[in-house]
C-alpha cells in the first residue's frame, strides 16, 4: 500500500474516531445494556407478578377484558400480553385519550395482572430497560430529531473510522491471526485491535443498520425530492415503503361474533406452533375496527410477522404479513431485524450484548490511544493541560457510563413510589450521576483516577443485589425458590460485573506505579 | 433432528474452535509459539492442518444451514466465528502451551 | 497574505473537510435520486434502495477527499461526479417528460 495513503487514513481513522468518541461509547453502552431490556423491565419493576406455570390463555382474556372495561372505556386501542419467553406477564395496556376536562395528556397506561386471580397489580412508575435502551438514539434532552440526526453523524464517522481501521490494517486480514505477536508491548494498541477486528462483522452490520434504521431523518431530503415534502407525503411513503405482502382468507365466522376471545380461539387454533405474545384491538367503537396479533419474538429471524383480523362486508377476514412488497424493503427489513436482535435465543443474546461491549471497549480504548499519543509528541504546556484535561474526562466517560447506569438502577429502587414524576427523576439521576463522575475525576490526583473510579464501579454495582433484598421481597433466595430467573439473572450480572470492576480494580493498583497514564507505547525492558 | 439445540450448538462452537485452532497452528508464527522453537512447521503438516481446518469450517457452516436456515445460520455461524476466534486469540497471546498438544500428534 | 502561506496546511484540511462534509452529502443525495429513478418497477422502493446505497457514497467519498493528493483536485473530483450524476438525472427528468 502507498505509505501515503496509509498515512491519510491514518490520519482520517484518527480524528473521525476521536470527534463522537464519548458520544458513540455512550450508545454503544447503553444500546448494547438495550439488547436486555425485557430482563431489566422486570427488575425495575418488581412489583411484577410472573407467570412460570402454563395458564388458561381465555381466562386471562376474561380478567383482561374485565379490567379494560372499567379502565379503558372509552379508550381506542386495547392490548393484551401474554407471557412470552422473555417476560413471563400479563399485562393490559391502553391509549389514553387527552381530555381538556380532566386535564389528562395522551398517553399509554399499563398494568400488571396477577396470574392466580386476575387482579390488577400496581406496578410503580419507571421509565425500565425500554427507556435505558432507547437513550442511544433518542439521547436525552434534545428533541428526538436532532437526537436522530446527531446519533447518525455519529455513526456515519464510526462507519469511516471502521472501514479506514480496516484499510489500515490490511494485513491483519490477509493473516487473520498474526497480527497478535506483540505480547506484553503497546499493550493498549493490542488491546483496541483485539476489540475492534474479532468482533468485526458486528461492528459493520450494527453501524450500518443502525444509519438504515434513522435514513428516513438523515436522508430525508431524498425522500423531498423524490417523493414529497412534508410530514403528510413522508407518513404515505413509508407506508408505501413498508408495504407487506399479505395474504387473506375469509372465515366461517359471522361478523357479528368477531371478538377478542373469537380472535384468540382461531389463532391458536390456525398457528399451532407459535406462541401468542399479544392481541390488540384498534380502533374501536369505529368501522374500522380490527384485532392485531402478534406471536413470541423468539421465533426466528423470519417468520409470521403479524396477523388482522377485520370485518370486510359480510365476512370475517384475516390478513396475515410475511414479507414486505419492495425487495429493498426486504433487505432493510433483515438489517432492521439484525440490529434488533428480537429474534436472538439466550446465547445470540449474550453474544450480541457482549459484541456491543466489545464495541464500546473498542471505543474507549481508542481514545485512550489517541490521548497516549499526544502525551508521547507532547509539546507546549498548553497543548500538555489540554490532553491532560481530555485525560481525565475521559476516564469518567469510560467507567463513568457504566456507573450512571448502576445509578438509574439504584434511583429506582430508592426515589419514592409515590412521587409522581419518578420515571423522569431516573433519568436525571443517570445524567447527574455522569456529571458527578467526570468532575471527580477533574478533582483528584491524576494518578488515582481509574483506580477510584473502578472500586466506586465495583461497589455500585455489587451492592445492587443487596439494595435489592433491603427494599423489595427478593433476594437472592427467594428468586430461586420462586423460579424467577429474570430477577435472579439481573442479580447475579450486577454481582458478576461489580466484581469484574473490582478485579479490574485490583490490577491497575499493582500497576500503579508504571500506571495507565503514563506512557506505555516506549516498549518496556519485559 | 436428533439433536436439541443447546447441543446444536455447542456442536457449532467445537467444530469452529477446532477449525479455527488448526489453521492458526498452520502458520509458522504460532506454530513456533505453541512448540519448542526449534520444531520447524514442515510443509505437510502444514497442508494437513489447513485441510482439516476449513473443512471443519465448511462442515460447520454447512450443518448452520441445515439446521437453521440460511439467514438465522448465518448469524449463528458468523456470531461463533466471532466468539471462537476471540477465545482463540486470548489463547494464542498468554497461554499458548495449552494447545501443544495438538503439534505433538501431528509430528508423528 | 501570508496569513493563507502560513497556515496553508490548516486551510488545505479545512477545505477537505468542507468537500467532504457537504460535497459527500450532495454527491450522496445524488446517487439515491438516481438510483430511485433507473428503478422501473416500484419507485417507492426505488427511493428506499438509493437510500440504504448513499451511506457507501458518502463513505468513499470520504476517503477519495482524503486521500486526493491536494485539497484542489479533491475538489474537482467531487465537483465533477455531482456534475455528472446531476446531468444524468436532468436528462432522465427530461426524457420522462
Amino acid at each position: 500500500m502507498k505509505p501515503r495513503f496509509r498515512q491519510s487514513m491514518n490520519w482520517l481513522h484518527t480524528w473521525t474516531g476521536f470527534i463522537f468518541g464519548w458520544m458513540l461509547y455512550f450508545i454503544f453502552v447503553t444500546g448494547s445494556v438495550g439488547y436486555f431490556e425485557n430482563e431489566i423491565d422486570r427488575w425495575m419493576k418488581p412489583e411484577m407478578t410472573i407467570v412460570n406455570q402454563v395458564i388458561d390463555e381465555q381466562q386471562v382474556l376474561k380478567s383482561a377484558e374485565y379490567h379494560l372495561n372499567i379502565l379503558a372505556a372509552d379508550s381506542p386501542e386495547w392490548y393484551i400480553s401474554f407471557p412470552a419467553a422473555r417476560s413471563p406477564f400479563i399485562g393490559i395496556s391502553w391509549l389514553q385519550l387527552a381530555n381538556s376536562e380532566t386535564n389528562t395528556p395522551r398517553a399509554w397506561q399499563e398494568k400488571n395482572l396477577n396470574p392466580s386471580d386476575g387482579s390488577a397489580v400496581d406496578v410503580r412508575e419507571t421509565g425500565g430497560g425500554r427507556t435505558l435502551y432507547r437513550l442511544h438514539y433518542n439521547l436525552h434532552y434534545v428533541p428526538k430529531v436532532v437526537a436522530y440526526i446527531l446519533t447518525s453523524v455519529a455513526a456515519m464517522l464510526m462507519l469511516i473510522s471502521l472501514i479506514t481501521g480496516v484499510i489500515i490494517h490490511k494485513k491483519i486480514f490477509i493473516e487473520f491471526f498474526t497480527f497478535r505477536s506483540k505480547k506484553g508491548l503497546r499493550a493498549w494498541l493490542d488491546i483496541h485491535n483485539i476489540f475492534s477486528v474479532l468482533p468485526l462483522p458486528f461492528h459493520l452490520m450494527i453501524t450500518y443498520s443502525g444509519l438504515l434504521l434513522l435514513m428516513g431523518i438523515s436522508m430525508s431530503t431524498v425522500i423531498d425530492t423524490t417523493y414529497g415534502e412534508g410530514r403528510k407525503n413522508h407518513n404515505q411513503f413509508y407506508k408505501t415503503a413498508h408495504l407487506d405482502i399479505k395474504e387473506r382468507q375469509f372465515l366461517e365466522l359471522p361478523p357479528s361474533e368477531l371478538s377478542l376471545k373469537s380472535v384468540l380461539e382461531d389463532a391458536g387454533n390456525r398457528f399451532k406452533k407459535q406462541k401468542l405474545s399479544y392481541i390488540g384491538l384498534k380502533s374501536r367503537g369505529t368501522k374500522g375496527e380490527h384485532y392485531d396479533i402478534w406471536f413470541d419474538d423468539f421465533e426466528g429471524i423470519k417468520s409470521v410477522s403479524s396477523v388482522e383480523y377485520r370485518v370486510k362486508g359480510q365476512q370475517v377476514e384475516i390478513e396475515v404479513s410475511r414479507s414486505k412488497v419492495g425487495k429493498a424493503a426486504s433487505v432493510y427489513e433483515f438489517f432492521e431485524h439484525l440490529h434488533e436482535g428480537l429474534f436472538a435465543d439466550i446465547y445470540l443474546r449474550w453474544l450480541y450484548f457482549i459484541s456491543g461491549l466489545l464495541g464500546s471497549g473498542m471505543i474507549a480504548t481508542g481514545m485512550v490511544l489517541w490521548i497516549l499519543k499526544r502525551q508521547k509528541n507532547a509539546g507546549k504546556p498548553n497543548k500538555i493541560k489540554f490532553v491532560e484535561l481530555i485525560e481525565r474526562i475521559n476516564v469518567g466517560i469510560i467507567i463513568g457510563v457504566p456507573i450512571a447506569i448502576a445509578v438509574y438502577f439504584w434511583s429506582n429502587r430508592l426515589i419514592p413510589i409515590s412521587q409522581v414524576t419518578r420515571d423522569e427523576w431516573e433519568v436525571h439521576s443517570l445524567f447527574i450521576s455522569l456529571i458527578a463522575c467526570i468532575s471527580f475525576c477533574l478533582i483528584r490526583p491524576k494518578q488515582n483516577i481509574w483506580k477510584e473510579m473502578l472500586w466506586l464501579a465495583a461497589s455500585v454495582y455489587m451492592l445492587l443485589p443487596v439494595l435489592n433484598m433491603f427494599t423489595t421481597e427478593h433476594t437472592l433466595i427467594s428468586s430461586i425458590q420462586k423460579s424467577d430467573s429474570l430477577m435472579l439473572g439481573f442479580d447475579l450480572s450486577m454481582l458478576f460485573f461489580g466484581i469484574c470492576f473490582a478485579i479490574s480494580g485490583i490490577t491497575v493498583n499493582k500497576k500503579s506505579t508504571k500506571g495507565i497514564t503514563t506512557n506505555n507505547l516506549v516498549p518496556s525492558p519485559n | 433432528m436428533i439433536f436439541s439445540e443447546p447441543v446444536l450448538i455447542i456442536l457449532l462452537i467445537l467444530l469452529l474452535m477446532v477449525g479455527f485452532t488448526l489453521l492458526s497452528l498452520s502458520l509458522s508464527r504460532h506454530y513456533s509459539h505453541v512448540t519448542d522453537k526449534r520444531q520447524r512447521l514442515a510443509n505437510k503438516t502444514k497442508l494437513l492442518l489447513r485441510f482439516i481446518g476449513y473443512s471443519l469450517l465448511i462442515i460447520s457452516a454447512i450443518i448452520s444451514e441445515k439446521v437453521w436456515g440460511i439467514a438465522l445460520g448465518g448469524v449463528y455461524w458468523f456470531a461463533t466465528t466471532m466468539l471462537v476466534a476471540t477465545v482463540l486469540s486470548i489463547i494464542l497471546t498468554y497461554k499458548p502451551r495449552w494447545l501443544s498438544f495438538i503439534p505433538l500428534y501431528f509430528h508423528r | 497574505m501570508t496569513f493563507f502561506r502560513n497556515n496553508a496546511v490548516s486551510i488545505s484540511i479545512l477545505i477537505r473537510v468542507l468537500v467532504a462534509l457537504c460535497g459527500g452529502f450532495i454527491l450522496a443525495n445524488l446517487v439515491a435520486i438516481l438510483i430511485a429513478y433507473l428503478s422501473v418497477d416500484n419507485k417507492v422502493d426505488g427511493i428506499v434502495a438509493g437510500m440504504m446505497v448513499s451511506f457507501f457514497v458518502y463513505t468513499a467519498v470520504v476517503i477519495l477527499v482524503f486521500s486526493a493528493k491536494s485539497a484542489l483536485s479533491a475538489s474537482l473530483y467531487i465537483a465533477s461526479f455531482c456534475l455528472v450524476i446531476f446531468a444524468v438525472i436532468s436528462y432522465i427528468d427530461m426524457v420522462a417528460t
